[in-house]
């Protein structure tokens, strides 16, 4: 305990757990001291508290043998929890650390190694361990050992009390039972002796009665007795000690004080049954001998006496202490062989504590010599030699410690190595000096600088060996202030330095480095030097050189100009200045080549940036005018110059500087300007001709002179093939069926002196053959004669391929025309036919000759189909000359030449010349005789099946109709039987007698319109097309259906607007549809609930000029069928339906240019049909 | 007593004019509603009278109607006409109570008698009504040897068997059944009777 103590500090080991509470808890094992301290006095008072046994005091001081040992387990069980969770939290405490902190687990070794040992009062780790194992195995015996003795002794205590409760028991019963029987005697030998001596005095018969119970004797040995007293404590009988017969004993007293007979007579007089009395008696006289003795005492009635018999209680307590020796010796012979368990248990204890200190020692001092060794060399420690995990850990640890070390320790050899070479092969003398300027080091390259050996100047003295005599004593003062931190280091000087063969050399010091210990003292310094003897004697010859170089360059005729490496020009020539004609002072050190405007403007700058990029660049010819620069503002003058920039490059190849050379070219510019002046006129004029331009000798070979270079576009042959007819000749390319024809014509102009004009075909370079036009003419020399041809030569060849395309494709249209199987013919503005095709011809009946230029109109569209004239204004074949458009007719007649006529159709397009004015049409036309009579059949089919449809409807509408009529009917026969009903009865007011007839008035029209509409809608031939509302359209429809709609319960809702929506139709016709549409709602709804069947039209106007009308049910929708099928002519989805209902919908409305259509909706279906909004004109 | 009132009930305003005014003619109380939701609304059930009921109408119809007037304590008597009516509907009206069912157009004459018939109906069916109401009132006044009696008569048994049964003399219970006279107040001892077994008081 103490030991776990020692060791452990909170504070030092963990200062975060500066808490109350975490100190309680690292302490608590003493907490659990004070705990169960504690425990004792609260245990006493709740036991006194809650059982009421016994006052505080007995509980505390006097426990029960039980309790005790209760109470002492029980706080040795909460010292040991305490304890273990004290050291258990030390435990984990430590192993955190271990893991968490490294240098945590450097302390145990530090304070091994260390003088800590011998500061530190510290156990060896075998002691403590055996005083643990040993203070716990004796506190378990000891333990045991306590709760023997005590259950034994309690176990004794218990029969102890047992035996003399019985004895006692037994004892009281003998007495009382031999008194009661004594006192009867008494009675009843009075009584027997009176009757045997019936005189007998009182005293004599109390006598003989005494003696009697004198007589009795009982109780083990019979040594019990019966004694007898009077009331005034007068003893009468007593067979013990008859010599105390008659004694009064009325103020005896016992050994401790208790008046005995009158304690007796009390109990004889109070208790009429007898009672008992302890009392302790010697029979010796002394007190010290006294002994416990019972007594029963009873009076005797009428006698004033008292019988009473005396037991000895201290036989009881000789059973009881022979038990308690023997007892005695039990517990005695069992404390022996406890004591000898608990010296084997020690000798077992110690010898596995010496065991596992063994074992643990040895781990121990296996570390120990593996510290020992490890600070000089390394050494692992051996695995297998372990025997606990822990100290496995700390082996492979201390073993991975020892492996970084000597890597470590490798890595700094290698550095040093390193360092070491590095200082001997750096080309700079190096030496090492210690305080007094001794040498400790050189490297070889001051070795070889100086010739010295190595070993003639190691641990000579460097001023002495290697300073010149006049510095020597300077330098050393210098070194020694330095050193002593005296003087601030000088970081770069240079001196110098005495070789061997006493030759001077200029060294360069630098980096003079203080050699420091471990302490931080100065202890020497480090000097690198490099030899700049050399280099001195370059940089005077360089200076030399570079002298006469600026001398050159000074007188150099040729302008030079310096940059530095920002642009910013450093130095110029004498020539920089009569170049430009400004001092130079203006430009240097201010003039930036990189920044000036003007040189960017001049183009100058790509260039330039060139040679700053370090290259060597030759500017092309260009002018520069200076004056225009912030820094020769209004001076100088504007120069033509070639320039050339170099790049001054450094050793590195940097570029340094650049150096701009000038050539002033003013003069030559000018006159080259001039030249090209004169020379452009002609040029231009010449390149401005498309084509070729030449100039030949009228020769044999025609020898060219000139020809421009359009000839080689033309011909894929160049300028200098022709000239001097270098490689071919002119006339050579022309094409051989061209050359004869060419050269007579030329030959013939010539002649006559006239220009000539050719077109010829030639041979181009790429192997096709081009149209060439050419003109010219002869040139009289000055001889009078003819001497040169002057001519152009221009391509046609474009020109000539349209000619021939459009000739090919006019036999192509004129094939066509003849060949096609409609009528075709052309007019002109007038109406005159220009063209007309056989097949025009013959269906009109005449000839294609007689035709031509003849009006058309007059000839065959002068009269209407019904005869009347047609007056050509309204034709619509002279309408397309007006209005540009094509006109498309089919309901118009041509008469033929015979008189009679054929329906046709025909196509009026207008011709246009390429501006686009319209120079004509072109008409092409059919006989449709055919056409127009099944046509007619087929409407006519159609306006019966229509028919037939409307009957159909008709018939569904009929019953519903009936109601509709008979509503107003039984309206009319109420009203008119009400008004005669009045008349009759003569007592009317004349009111209800208007308003019957006003009633049937009403309903009768109401009737009569129901008929009108029906009546309508029943005819054949429908009305012609006007312009109508289709919302009344709508209207009227419904009041035609509304029987239907009533008998089938269906609602039918309105959605128009109460503008009218007006289209151009047949009104019966759209009727006809939407009544169809309404029946097919109505039947779609049937197998639904009645309350649920609805319809909802609506009407609208959409964005195209169309009016959209949709009839909408909740029936069953389209049940699956394409909405496209459903118009299909005869398909069905009804049994008695003959399935054209919607094809001739869809027919009607296509009649009018709409559309009819179906689609799904939420519920049921929707059938939506358009047709165009009437133009307002038609109105 | 209240005059009684001629109910028309058509979706067709020219029709339930017409009506209304003949019957009007007739000197009778009429009044017209469009739709059946709106006589529900409009109506007084204490007031005597009789409903002229179109068929097909929009919402509830006229058979809808008619069955739920049936519900009612007192059911007004109904005449249905209708514009076409079929045998389906004319069976199922008359079933359901209707006493009458007349075909659009109809002769005044038919309508008229039938409304006639109606309110007579009408004002019986409230008669007894408030008869019955009466004879209940009445019945509770009397004694429990009252009612024994009562109920054994009514059961068609003599005086004598009664006397017999109940074990008391001839002349008590017709002494009794002279009290349970007076006491009901009815003016012959069938009424009583026929009041007995329609109310079923022997429960």
């Amino acid at each position: 305990m103490t030991n776990g103590e020692s060791n452990m500090d909170p504070k030092q080991e963990c200062p975060r757990n500066s808490k109350f509470g975490k100190i309680i808890v690292l302490k608590s094992g003493w907490v659990a001291v004070a705990v169960a301290i504690l425990f004792w006095f609260i245990e006493s008072a709740l036991h006194a508290f809650l059982f009421d046994d016994g006052s505080y005091y007995q509980q505390f001081f006097r426990p029960t043998v039980n309790e005790i040992w209760m109470r002492s387990l029980v706080m040795f069980l909460i010292i040991t929890l305490g304890f273990c969770i004290q050291w258990s939290l030390k435990i984990l405490e430590m192993r955190k650390f271990d893991q968490k902190d490294f240098p945590f687990s450097l302390k145990p070794f530090s304070a091994i190694s260390d003088s800590a040992i011998s500061k530190r009062s510290t156990k060896s780790l075998s002691k403590v361990i055996f005083m643990a194992m040993l203070s716990v195995s004796i506190s378990c015996i000891l333990m045991f050992g306590v709760y023997w003795v005590c259950d034994e002794w309690s176990e004794f205590n218990d029969q102890c009390s047992m035996i003399r409760a019985d004895f006692l028991e037994s004892q009281e019963n003998t007495l009382k039972t031999e008194i009661d029987r004594a006192i009867d005697s008494i009675t009843f030998w009075r009584s027997a002796i009176r009757s045997e001596y019936p005189d007998i005095s009182e005293d004599l018969l109390k006598e003989k009665v005494f003696a009697r119970l004198s007589q009795i004797t009982f109780g083990p040995d019979n040594e019990y007795f019966i004694f007898v007293g009077d009331y005034d404590g007068t003893e009468l009988v007593n067979r013990k000690s008859p010599h105390l017969i008659g004694k009064n004993f009325w103020e005896m007293e016992d050994a401790y004080g208790v008046k005995v007979f009158q304690e007796e007579i009390r109990i004889a007089k109070s208790r009429p049954e007898g009672g008992f009395l302890t009392y302790f008696w010697s029979e010796t006289d002394s007190d010290a001998d006294a002994e416990p003795k019972l007594s029963f005492v009873r009076g005797v009635p009428g006698l004033q006496l008292f019988v009473g018999a005396g037991a000895n209680l201290n036989t009881v307590e000789d059973v009881i202490a022979a038990k308690e020796s023997k007892e005695r010796a039990h517990v005695e012979q069992g404390v022996v062989v406890l004591c000898v368990v608990v010296f084997l248990s020690l000798l077992i204890v110690f010898l596995i504590a010496c065991w596992l200190t063994v074992r643990i020692r040895r781990s121990f001092d296996i570390f120990a010599l593996f510290f020992k060794k490890a600070s000089t060399e390394s050494v692992n420690i051996d695995h297998s030699q372990m025997y606990y995990d822990e100290f496995l850990d700390l082996a492979t640890s201390a073993n991975q410690m020892i492996a970084d070390r000597k890597i470590a320790e490798a890595a700094l050899q290698e550095s040093e190595r390193r360092m070491r070479e590095m200082l001997s092969n750096v080309q700079l003398c190096t030496v090492m000096l210690d305080k007094d300027g001794t040498i400790t080091y050189v490297n070889d390259f001051l070795l070889k600088t100086t010739g010295y050996e190595r070993d003639e100047i190691l641990g000579g003295n460097w001023f002495d060996l290697f300073i010149p005599a006049e510095l020597r004593e300077e330098i050393r003062g210098v070194h020694k202030e330095v050193l002593c931190g005296k003087l601030e280091m000088v970081g770069q000087y240079e001196s110098e330095m005495l070789t061997k063969s006493g030759e001077r050399r200029s060294i360069s010091w630098s980096n003079t480095l203080f050699l420091h210990s471990t302490k931080g003292d100065t202890i020497g310094s480090t000097s690198f030097g490099e030899d700049v003897t050399e280099r001195k004697r370059a940089e005077e010859e360089l200076r030399e050189i570079d002298e006469r170089f600026r001398l050159m360059m000074e007188q150099s005729p040729a302008v030079f100009e310096f940059y530095d490496i920002d642009g910013l020009q450093i130095n110029v020539n004498k020539a920089y200045e009569e170049l430009w004609g400004f001092p130079a002072s203006h430009t240097v050190n201010k003039f930036n080549l990189l920044e000036s405007k003007e040189v960017e403007e001049t183009g100058l700058i790509d260039y330039i940036k060139k040679a700053y990029a370090g290259q060597a660049v030759t500017v092309p010819e260009y002018e520069f005018d200076p004056s225009g620069t912030t820094e020769a503002k209004g001076l100088g003058r504007k120069r033509w110059l070639s320039t050339r920039i170099y790049p001054l490059k450094g050793a590195s190849g940097d570029v340094k500087n650049v150096v701009i050379t000038h050539e002033d070219i003013t003069e030559r510019k000018q006159a080259e300007e001039e030249a090209k002046q004169s020379q452009n006129k002609y040029q231009s004029l010449v390149s401005n001709i498309p084509g070729i331009i030449y100039r030949c000798k009228l020769d044999k070979d025609w020898t060219m002179l000139y020809i421009s270079n359009e000839v080689s576009q033309l011909t894929g042959y160049p300028v200098s093939d022709f000239i001097n007819n270098a490689v071919r000749t002119y006339e050579s390319i022309v094409h051989r069926d061209d050359t004869e024809r060419t050269a007579r014509i030329t030959n013939e102009a010539i002649e006559s002196g006239e220009p000539w004009e050719l077109e010829y075909r030639i041979c181009h370079k790429d192997g096709t053959i081009r149209w060439h036009y050419e003109r010219g003419s002869a040139v009289i020399g000055e001889s009078n004669k003819v001497e040169y041809l002057d001519g152009v030569i221009l391509d046609i060849t474009e020109r000539k391929e349209a000619e021939e395309a459009l000739k090919r494709l006019n036999q192509q249209n004129q094939l066509l025309l003849n060949t096609a199987g409609e009528g075709i013919y052309g007019l002109d503005l007038d109406g005159n036919t220009t063209f007309i095709n056989p097949t025009a011809a013959r269906m009109i009946g005449w000839e294609v000759e007689e035709i031509i230029g003849k009006n058309q109109h007059e000839l065959l569209h002068h009269t209407k189909p019904d005869g009347s004239p047609y007056p050509a204004g309204v034709c619509p074949v002279y309408t397309t000359y007006k209005d540009g458009n094509t006109h498309h007719v089919d309901d118009e007649v041509f008469w033929r030449k015979d008189g009679s006529c054929f329906p046709v159709e025909y196509i009026s397009t207008p011709i246009r010349d390429e501006h686009g004015v319209i120079e004509g049409a072109v008409v092409t036309f059919k006989d449709i005789s055919d056409r127009k009579q099944s046509e007619e059949k087929q409407k006519q089919h159609h306006d019966e099946l229509t028919h037939a449809s409307r009957l159909s409807s008709m018939g569904q509408m009929a019953s519903g109709l009936a109601h509709e009529i008979n509503q107003p009917l039984c309206a009319i026969a109420s009203f008119a039987d009400a008004g005669l009903r009045m008349l009759k009865s003569k007592r009317f007011k004349s009111q209800d007698l208007l308003e019957a007839m006003q009633g049937v008035s009403t309903q009768s029209h109401r009737a009569g319109a129901i008929v009108k509409n029906l009546r309508s809608f029943v005819r054949k031939k429908s009305a012609e097309p006007s312009v109508v509302d289709i919302c009344e359209v709508i209207k009227n429809t419904i009041i035609l259906v509304q029987g239907q709609l009533n008998q089938k319960q269906a609602k039918i809702e309105l959605d128009i607007p109460s503008e009218p929506l007006l289209i151009h139709a047949n009104t019966v016709k759209i009727e006809q549809v939407v009544i169809n549409l309404i029946q097919n709602a109505l039947e779609a709804m049937e197998q639904i609930d009645p309350a649920e069947r609805e319809i909802l039209i609506k009407a609208s106007s959409t964005d195209d000029e169309m009016i959209i009308v949709s009839v909408v049910d909740s029936g069953k929708g389209l049940d699956g069928i394409g909405p496209l099928q459903i118009f299909d002519p005869f398909f069905t989805t009804k049994e008695e339906g003959m399935g054209i209902g919607l094809s001739i919908n869809e027919s009607l409305i296509e009649e009018h240019n709409g559309k009819l259509w179906a689609e799904d909706n939420e519920k049921g279906a929707t059938f939506n049909f358009t047709i165009p909004i009437a133009e307002k004109g038609n109105r | 007593m209240i005059d009684p009132t001629v109910y028309i009930v058509d979706d067709d305003e020219a029709v339930r004019q017409a009506v209304g005014l003949l019957v009007k003619s007739c000197g009778r109380k009429v009044e017209t509603y469009g739709c059946a939701e709106a006589f529900l609304e409009g109506y007084d059930a204490a007031k005597p009278g009789c409903l002229i009921l179109d068929v097909r109408m929009p919402g509830i119809s006229g058979l809808s109607l008619q069955s739920m007037l049936s519900e009612e304590i007192i059911s007004l008597p109904i005449i249905i006409i209708t514009g076409h009516g079929d045998i389906n509907m004319a069976v199922k009206a008359t079933k359901a109570g209707a006493i009458d069912f007349i075909e659009k157009p109809f002769r005044d004459q038919d309508l008229l008698d039938s409304i006639e018939r109606g309110i007579a109906k009408d004002l019986q069916n409230r008669k007894n009504f408030s008869g019955q109401a009466e004879y209940a009132k009445r019945f509770s006044t009397l004694s429990e040897r009252e009612k024994g009696v009562l109920l054994l008569l009514v059961e068609g048994k003599l005086n004598k068997v009664v006397a017999s049964e109940l074990g008391i003399s001839h002349k008590t219970v017709e002494f009794h059944r002279k009290n349970v006279m007076t006491k009901m107040d009815a003016e012959s001892f069938a009424q009583l009777v026929t009041w007995a077994v329609q109310n079923n008081i022997s429960e």
